[in-house]
C-alpha cells in the first residue's frame, strides 16, 4: 500500500503540473485535481503520475519532517531465497 | 539491487526466462516498512492522525486499523454503529481503488491512453471524502469512534453518483455466468476489453498459482508473530503456517458464483483476479446501501490512559492489513503495519508463483505486467528481463 508524500508544485502548464519532493522532481497529471492547482501548492500523488489532492501547508510541513527524519535509514528487503 | 525509486520507494522484479517460460523471479522490495518506527512516543491520537496523513489514498483502511489496534490495546468497543459506519467507509474506498486500477491501469495494458478522468473524478468526489456524510466533525480517525450523525439524505445521494459512475465507468457488469459472457463480446470499456483480450488470446488462466489463500488470520496467532518480530522479517516477507499466502479480492469473493465458475474453469489467474475486482466492485455498493441503514447518532467513547497491546484487522482494497500496537503510560511504544502488498508480492508469493507455474500465454514481460496489475501493489513496479544462457 503507498505511502504519499505531500510533494510542492514548482512548475503548472495546463494539466501538468512539475511537483518536488526531498530534492527530487516529477511531472504528473492535475487532470484528477477537484481544484486548481496552483505554484507552491503541496500536492498528494497518487499512483507516482497524478495529483489528487491539495495538502495543506501546515500538514505537509509535520509530514515531510517526519518522513525526513524516517526516510534517512531505507530498508530493502532482498528475496532471500 | 540498488533503488532508484521516489521517497515512495517500489518493487524490483527481475524475471529470468528460458524462451516463452519464466523460470526464475526475484523480487525486491524498497517500500519505507519502517514508516512507523518514529510514531513511538507520540500519544495514540496523534500516532493514528499521522497514518492516515502518510497514506492519504488509502487513509481510510489505514486510518481505521489504527483506531481499532488502539481500542483494543486500551479496552474499548466503539460499538455497533460505528462498525457500520466504518464498513461502509471501507467499502467506499475499495470501489475508489478497484474502478482507479480499471481506468487508469488497465488502458495502458490494452496499449490505450486512459481516458476515464472526468469520470473518475466524479468517483472520487462521491467517495474520496464519504465521512463527511457521517462525521460531521470530520473525527473519523479517532480511536474510541467520533462524533457520528449521519446525514442519509447526502449520503445517499453520494452513492447515487458513485453508482452512476461505475455504469458510466462500464464497470457495472452482470454477475450472472450468461450475462457476463454475453457482456465480455458487446460491452465498451477498459474492463471488457481486458476480458475479450484474454479470451480472444487464450490468456484466461495465464498466471494462477498454487499459493494457498489467506482467507482467515487467527488474530492471535499473528498478534503473537508481530510482537516477536523484532527484524521486521515477518512484515517484510509474511508466510502464515508456513507458506506464503495470497490476500485481496479474489480470496474474499472466490464464493460468488461468476468468480467461482471462472476459477473452476480457468484456475486463479488474470481472469479471475481481474473479474474479482469488478464483482466486488458491484457487491461493495449494494453493500454500502445495506450498512447505511444500521448506521445511527453515536457518541464517541472516552479513551483511557492504560497500557496495552492491540491488533487491528481490517479488510483494505488489496487484502488484510494489520496494525499492531504497544501503549505504555498514554503512549505509543512499538508501532507495527503489515500490509497486503507484502503477502502477494512476496519472493515465493502470488506473483512470483504464479509466473512460473501458470500456463506461458503472453511472452515474459508482458505476462508480468498483466499479473501486477491483477495483484495490483498499489505501488510502482519496475520489471526487468533476463534471458538465460
Amino acid at each position: 500500500m503507498c505511502m504519499t508524500i505531500p510533494s510542492r508544485v514548482v512548475s503548472v502548464d495546463g494539466n501538468v503540473a512539475t511537483v518536488e519532493c526531498f530534492g527530487v522532481r516529477r511531472t504528473v497529471s492535475t487532470v484528477l485535481m477537484p481544484e486548481l492547482v496552483v505554484l507552491g501548492d503541496y500536492v498528494a500523488i497518487m499512483a507516482n503520475a497524478y495529483a489528487v489532492e491539495k495538502v495543506s501547508p501546515e500538514m505537509a510541513a509535520e509530514s515531510l519532517a517526519y518522513l525526513q527524519e524516517v526516510l534517512s535509514e531505507p530498508v530493502v528487503m532482498e528475496d532471500k531465497r | 539491487m540498488s533503488s532508484s525509486f521516489a521517497a515512495e520507494g517500489g518493487i524490483d522484479i527481475a524475471l529470468t526466462a528460458e524462451g516463452d517460460r519464466i523460470v526464475d523471479v526475484a523480487i525486491a522490495n524498497h517500500r519505507p516498512l519502517g514508516i512507523t518506527s518514529h510514531l513511538a512516543g507520540l500519544t495514540p491520537e496523534v500516532a493514528v492522525r499521522r497514518i492516515a496523513t502518510l497514506f492519504s489514498v488509502c487513509r481510510i483502511a489505514q486510518g481505521l486499523a489504527g483506531c481499532m489496534a488502539i481500542e483494543h490495546a486500551l479496552g474499548i468497543d466503539p460499538g455497533p454503529s460505528q462498525k457500520a459506519a466504518r464498513a461502509l467507509l471501507l467499502r467506499g474506498e475499495t470501489v475508489l481503488e478497484h474502478a482507479t486500477c480499471a481506468l487508469l491501469d488497465w488502458p495502458v495494458l490494452l496499449g490505450k491512453r486512459p481516458d476515464g478522468f472526468r469520470t473518475l473524478k466524479t468517483l472520487r468526489a462521491s467517495l474520496a471524502d464519504l465521512w463527511d456524510c457521517l462525521y460531521p466533525d470530520g473525527d473519523w480517525v479517532r480511536p474510541g469512534g467520533g462524533w457520528l450523525a449521519p446525514d442519509k439524505t447526502a449520503l445517499m445521494a453520494r452513492l447515487d453518483a458513485a453508482e452512476d459512475a461505475i455504469v458510466e465507468a462500464r464497470l457495472a457488469l452482470p454477475l450472472d455466468a450468461a450475462g457476463w459472457q454475453d457482456w465480455v463480446r458487446s460491452a465498451k470499456g477498459p474492463a471488457a476489453e481486458i476480458f475479450r483480450l484474454l479470451e480472444a488470446r487464450g490468456w484466461m488462466g495465464c498466471g494462477a498459482s498454487r499459493v494457498p489463500l489467506l482467507d482467515r488470520l487467527d488474530e492471535t496467532v499473528l498478534e503473537r508473530r508481530l510482537a516477536a518480530d523484532e527484524d521486521g522479517a515477518f512484515v517484510a516477507q509474511p508466510e502464515w503456517e508456513d507458506a506464503p499466502r495470497e490476500t485481496g479480492p479474489l480470496v474474499r469473493r472466490i464464493a460468488d458464483p461468476l468468480v467461482q465458475a471462472v476459477v473452476t474453469q480457468h484456475g486463479r489467474g488474470l481472469t479471475a483476479h481481474f473479474l474479482a475486482q469488478c464483482v466486488e466492485t458491484m457487491w461493495c455498493l449494494v453493500e454500502m446501501r445495506d450498512l447505511a441503514e444500521d448506521i445511527y447518532r453515536d457518541r464517541n467513547s472516552p479513551l483511557s490512559e492504560d497500557d496495552g497491546v492491540g491488533l487491528g484487522l481490517v479488510e483494505a482494497a488489496r487484502g488484510w492489513l494489520a496494525h499492531r500496537v504497544e501503549i505504555a503510560d498514554g503512549r505509543v511504544r512499538r508501532y507495527q503495519i503489515l500490509a497486503p502488498t507484502e503477502w502477494n508480492f512476496h519472493p515465493r508469493g502470488a506473483l512470483a508463483r504464479g509466473l512460473i507455474e501458470g500456463c506461458p500465454g503472453p511472452p515474459p514481460e508482458r505476462r508480468a505486467q498483466l499479473m501486477v496489475a491483477a495483484l495490483d501493489p498499489c505501488v510502482p513496479c519496475r520489471l526487468r528481463l533476463r534471458n538465460k544462457e
